[in-house]
């Protein structure tokens, strides 16, 4: 700390009392904004409308509506057959990024889209497709944003189409104006592969169409890629 | 459109972290070979072709919350070369580099030409710069008042970018100042740039719709011979590749009041509304603003609070369509201690809290320290 010539510390000191005074009320102001709490309100008819909903439509935790023109078996937090399905509790905004987790398995000839960040009719998000052509031992998949489409099945290890899969899939609806998109197979471990589309989903619905395939676990959670 | 999918940084990132080292070691050499090793005082450096500083901005986060991301980082540093090109024209070259998902990455920030010469009553700048908006986005992070930017900023200037790294906007183009000839200080800026790829970027982007084009008239007002008040609004308008069109509206304020060495006062505050076209989707609208009240009592000390407030206004429950209130707000006391105009310590406390009407509040709390030293001749800026 400096003082001006001929002054002494205790003339400094006396003169600076009302600078103490004035930085004092700013910290006791700001000490006061901090311990306020925001209160956000009980009110949310979206959760409501997902605790009407049967208790049998549930996967991972999140219940789900079965949309027309569907023909699922319902199992204990699984789904297989034909159809679609809506997931109940939407993202909060379309401007965000989750973390998916999907374990499954496709029949001959089936396929498996999840989608998300998508408008109320699942259309104009991000999808993750996955396909077993028939006679193939390999499952394909693929990203689709719009009119963007990604096959990443050179890319990836080996998926046996005749097992069993988890996926653990980022997608960062919020990185400027693209879409960031990372895959795991381990909950646990190194990224298969990360991609970036100059496009994003438009919506905040998710939920998944099925032809031929088994949906034996679904998640939502923070993403993993945290861009530190 | 069907194309085989390319992972991200993969095919370019050995390629590109090689020309950024070698990059870094030319210019190191250059700077070396341009400031001889005694010019360590303010005055030196003046007398040399080329102002050379080099500015490294360390920075360690200590969250309540999220503990993965407790370490210190040197969050960027930066090299800058500006001189006069010849008696015309001015350039200048910023080479700055960042910590991000635990690389550090280099890169060129800022590489344009310019004059205040060639056209009376008016300056201009060619190439690649800091987009002449608002008033955090004109600064490079070590020349901001606080440690990180307040949510406004990081949302519409740097989407996507984490909180200890949102920067500031910069593109490729051109931007025209005029100083309009009148006994206020006017300035009114129009530029126009690519707008590949606005904000946080990983790659060149996509070649957009309409190029990026944004108006920044200002209005000085002298409240005595110590300081005064820089008033400004902001219109930028850009789109994307896909289609959609952005635009972000709004006002700046910044307040200075010197006694002496002393910056007793500075106010800085920015408020925006931003709305989002998407074909297909219903439009996004969202607003923010953060006043950031600092109190300096010597020249070294200075104490500042930022209030910041965020919302998108468009959100609604999907169920039936009804408005959801959103509200996100922080809190950011600063302390700032200045060895001198060279060296900087500071240490602060970030309150962020995320509403959203039917769902739980989410909380961000984390203390920051901040080191920031300056080698070299290091430009002052207007205000």
């Amino acid at each position: 700390m400096s003082y001006s010539k001929g002054s002494s510390p205790k003339a400094h000191f006396q003169s600076s009392k009302p600078t103490i005074r004035v930085v004092g009320v700013m910290m006791l102001a700001c000490i006061a904004l901090v311990s306020i709490s925001a209160c956000g309100s009980s009110r949310n008819p979206d959760r409501e409308a997902a605790e009407a909903l049967p208790e049998d439509q549930k996967l991972g935790g999140f219940k789900f509506e079965i949309l027309p023109g569907s023909n699922f078996k319902l199992g204990r937090g699984q789904i297989e057959g034909d159809g679609q399905i809506r997931l109940a509790s939407p993202m909060l905004k379309a401007n965000s990024a989750h973390n998916f987790y999907l374990k499954f398995k496709i029949e001959e000839g089936g396929e498996l889209r999840l989608q998300t960040f998508a408008n109320s009719d699942l259309n104009g998000g991000v999808d993750l497709w996955i396909r077993r052509p028939v006679g193939t031992d390999q499952l394909s998949i693929a990203l689709i944003v719009g009119s963007e489409e990604r096959d990443y099945t050179d890319l990836l290890p080996r998926f046996r189409a005749d097992q069993e899969h988890e996926l653990w899939w980022d997608v960062h609806n919020n990185d400027g104006d693209q879409m960031h998109a990372v895959l795991w197979n381990q909950a646990q471990g190194d990224e298969l592969l990360e991609d970036l589309l100059p496009v994003q989903g438009i919506g905040v619905q998710w939920g998944a169409r099925l032809r031929g395939a088994s949906l034996l676990g679904l998640d939502r959670q923070d993403v993993r890629d945290r861009h530190e | 459109m069907r194309s085989t999918a390319r992972t991200l940084f993969a095919e370019s990132k050995d390629l590109k972290r090689a020309a950024h080292w070698f990059s870094v070691a030319f210019f190191l050499g250059l700077g070396f070979l341009a400031q001889p090793p005694i010019a360590r005082t303010s005055e030196a450096p003046r007398q040399l072709p080329m102002d050379v500083f080099a500015a490294v901005d360390l920075v360690g986060p200590f969250s309540l919350d999220q503990d993965s991301q407790n370490r210190w980082v040197p969050r960027s540093a930066e090299f800058s070369f500006s001189g006069a090109i010849d008696p015309m024209f001015d350039g200048v070259l910023v080479f700055a580099g960042h910590t991000e998902s635990d690389e550090f990455r280099f890169g060129l920030h800022e590489g344009y030409v310019g004059s205040s010469k060639l056209i009376p009553q008016s300056r201009f700048k060619l190439g690649k710069f800091l987009l002449g908006v608002g008033r955090l986005n004109q600064f490079h992070q070590h020349d901001w008042p606080f440690i990180t930017a307040p949510k406004v900023h990081r949302q519409f200037f740097n989407a996507g970018a984490g909180v200890l790294q949102a920067e500031s906007a910069a593109d490729s183009g051109l931007e025209y100042t005029w100083n309009l000839p009148t006994d206020a200080v006017v300035d009114f800026t129009i530029g126009v740039t690519n707008g590949y790829c606005f904000g946080h970027c990983h790659t060149e982007g996509q070649r957009p719709i309409h190029p990026l084009v944004y108006l920044h008239p200002t209005w000085f007002v002298e409240s005595d011979t110590s300081g005064g008040h820089l008033l400004g609004a902001t219109f930028l308008r850009r789109s994307d590749s896909a289609g959609s069109i952005t635009e972000l509206a709004g006002f700046d304020w910044t307040y200075k009041f010197r006694e002496g060495r002393r910056l007793t006062w500075l106010v800085q505050s920015e408020a925006y509304l931003q709305t989002r076209r998407r074909s297909g989707a219903e439009d996004v609208q969202q607003v923010g603003a953060y006043v950031y009240p600092q109190y300096g009592w010597d020249s070294n000390w200075s104490f500042g609070c930022r209030f910041d407030a965020f919302s998108e206004l468009s959100l609604k429950f999907t169920s039936n369509g009804q408005r959801r209130a959103d509200l996100d707000y922080a809190i950011v006391p600063t302390f700032t201690y200045r060895s001198s105009e060279y060296l900087l310590f500071r240490m602060a406390y970030a309150h962020e809290v995320d509403t959203t009407e039917g769902s739980g509040d989410l909380r961000d709390r984390q203390f920051m320290l901040q080191a920031v030293y300056i080698m070299g001749a290091h430009p002052a800026h207007d205000f």
